[in-house]
């Protein structure tokens, strides 16, 4: 073996551990990670750490990248599309100090992607791994606050209360209700939750050629979806799965495909629709495509349900 | 390779990785790359030598992934001191007494019965084993097809050394999802990866899985 020690390791210049976690807490992680690869949609406890930043920073995410991450990687970050939230910087910021890592905002250029939720419109390649940051990963939690009960559930496939909880909605709505985090079935088996993605996203996690890792902090969970793997949106036969539709098309690069996000444009309430994607807009306006740029005089939204506030 | 460490007087110990911080995460990574396509072989840095009998994928797979809180189990021909010696100054792994107490187990071809290994519960699944066995050689085609998570469709794959009982085996201990054993198979500097999800089918016997 040729020993020649990588003496520029970001550890010994600047004093923190690679990726901040310690090599037992990644092993740990890593070991945990292997485990939800292998049970897909299946949430495996982990003894979480405290890291440098608030629960509602996404810290299970950080704590999964942390542990995935090496210095050949190049890692994007986005919170609701956007690679320039504080969060997003914050956490780029993080990754950039204490592994040394390359960071982009081009989804085509990141191995690594972290998200806060939304899943990029340009479709995820089998090199690269999105890490996902989940508030709240029981998706029976808002039926059974129980947790020995839920873990019970998902032991044998119990879900029929799910789907008698999905269709009393539409008996009281005429529909699902839930925008975001709308619940998905994976290879048939695990109920699980997508974190507070518009259900417009869920449809791209489904055979998917990217490994999906989710990582939920606050409830010290982890789960995965392997790359090609089926992943179903819960619906009924007489109330099929349908995700939003926006009668607009975004006014700064003219797509009819992405998910729109609604700006107040004055105090009488015009409204520009811009993709919420900040980076699969940019790239679509430096190929040459227009939008109208025109904001939409103010009306009843009826289009699309307002972004979710939870955070991670 | 440099002087080896003394920790008893008749036992040298061989050094681990260079760097273990990069070297740790760089296995891991090809690790869960290969378990999260199942079939799919890699080929592993050279960042530890071969410890005797253990390959230096399975070297270097423990290197990266054992500790205190993992049980090891290794089989018979694998019980030397200077593997044991190695393992438990490195990784600090203790050894388990029997299979069925290891979370991660390595075998030198298929000398102990799946069956012997934790499946895990139906509640907490990930407590089964993980299971490395060392093979003769690996081939991306072979008399083995794969589907299932991971899988894009069906793909073909060969393991030499592993009779055909392995997978009647392997297929009834994986018959209680989500209970099972996940395999990384090791051949020299390959590894291939076959979780529980893995459905694996033999040609020879087409239409009597
Ligand atoms: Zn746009």
């Amino acid at each position: 073996m040729d020993g020649t020690p990588n003496a520029a390791t970001p550890e010994t210049l600047a004093g923190y551990n690679f990726a901040y976690l310690d090599e037992q807490t990644k092993r740990m992680i890593r070991r945990a990670t292997l485990k939800a690869v292998a049970i897909p949609g299946y949430q495996v406890p982990f003894g979480s750490r405290e890291m440098p930043l608030p629960y509602g920073w996404g810290t299970g995410g950080i704590q999964v990248t942390a542990s995935i991450i090496g210095v050949e990687d190049t890692l994007k970050v986005i919170d609701q599309g956007a690679d320039d939230t504080t969060n997003a910087v914050n956490i780029r910021r993080f990754f950039a100090k204490t592994a040394g890592v390359a960071t982009t905002e081009k989804t085509a250029e990141a191995s690594i992607i972290q998200t806060r939720h939304r899943i990029p419109e340009e479709p995820l390649r089998a090199d690269q791994i999105i890490v996902y940051q989940v508030p709240q990963p029981e998706p029976l939690r808002f039926i059974e606050p129980r947790e020995a009960e839920t873990r019970k559930m998902h032991a044998l496939s119990e879900y029929g209360i799910m789907h008698v909880g999905l269709y009393e909605e539409i008996a009281h709505f005429g529909r699902i209700t839930q925008g975001y985090n709308y619940p998905v079935q994976v290879d048939d088996r695990y109920i699980m939750a997508p974190s507070p993605i518009p259900k417009f996203d869920n449809p791209k996690m489904d055979h998917m050629p990217a490994l999906q890792l989710f990582g939920a902090g606050r409830e010290k969970r982890i789960y995965a979806v392997p790359p090609h793997t089926k992943v179903k949106s819960l619906d009924f036969e007489d109330h099929p799965f349908t995700i939003e539709s926006w009668e607009q098309t975004c006014a700064l690069c003219g797509s009819e495909e992405s998910y729109l996000d609604e700006v107040i444009t004055d105090d009488r309430g015009s409204r520009l629709f811009v993709c919420s994607d900040s980076d699969y807009c940019r790239t679509r306006r430096d190929a040459g495509h227009e939008g109208s740029g025109l904001p939409v005089p103010a009306e009843p939204d009826t289009t699309a349900s307002e972004p979710a506030g939870e955070s991670s | 390779m440099t002087a080896a460490l003394s920790l008893t007087p008749t036992i040298d110990i061989e050094p681990g990785f260079i760097d273990p911080v990069r070297d740790s995460q760089m296995i891991f990574r090809a690790v869960l790359d290969v378990m999260a396509r199942p079939g799919q072989i890699a080929t592993l840095p050279a960042l530890a030598e071969r410890q005797d009998r253990l390959a230096p994928a399975s070297t270097m797979i423990c290197l990266a992934l054992i500790d205190h809180e993992t049980p090891l189990w290794l089989d018979e021909s694998l019980m030397i001191p200077g593997i044991t010696g190695y393992l438990r100054f490195h990784t600090g792994a203790p050894l388990a007494s029997s299979p069925s107490q290891a979370s991660v187990a390595v075998l030198d071809g298929p000398s102990t019965s799946l069956t012997r290994f934790k499946t895990g519960s139906d509640a907490y699944p990930e407590n089964g084993a993980t299971v490395i066995i060392q093979v003769p050689g690996l081939s991306a085609s072979g008399p083995l097809t794969l589907s299932g998570p991971g899988v894009d469709g069906e793909a073909g794959f060969g393991v030499e050394g592993l009779p055909d009982s392995f997978w009647k085996e392997r297929e009834a201990v994986n018959a209680g999802f989500p209970r099972g054993v996940d395999l990384i198979l090791c051949a020299g500097d390959k590894i291939a990866a076959l979780p529980r999800t893995t459905r694996v089918s033999l040609h020879e016997v087409e239409g009597d899985q």
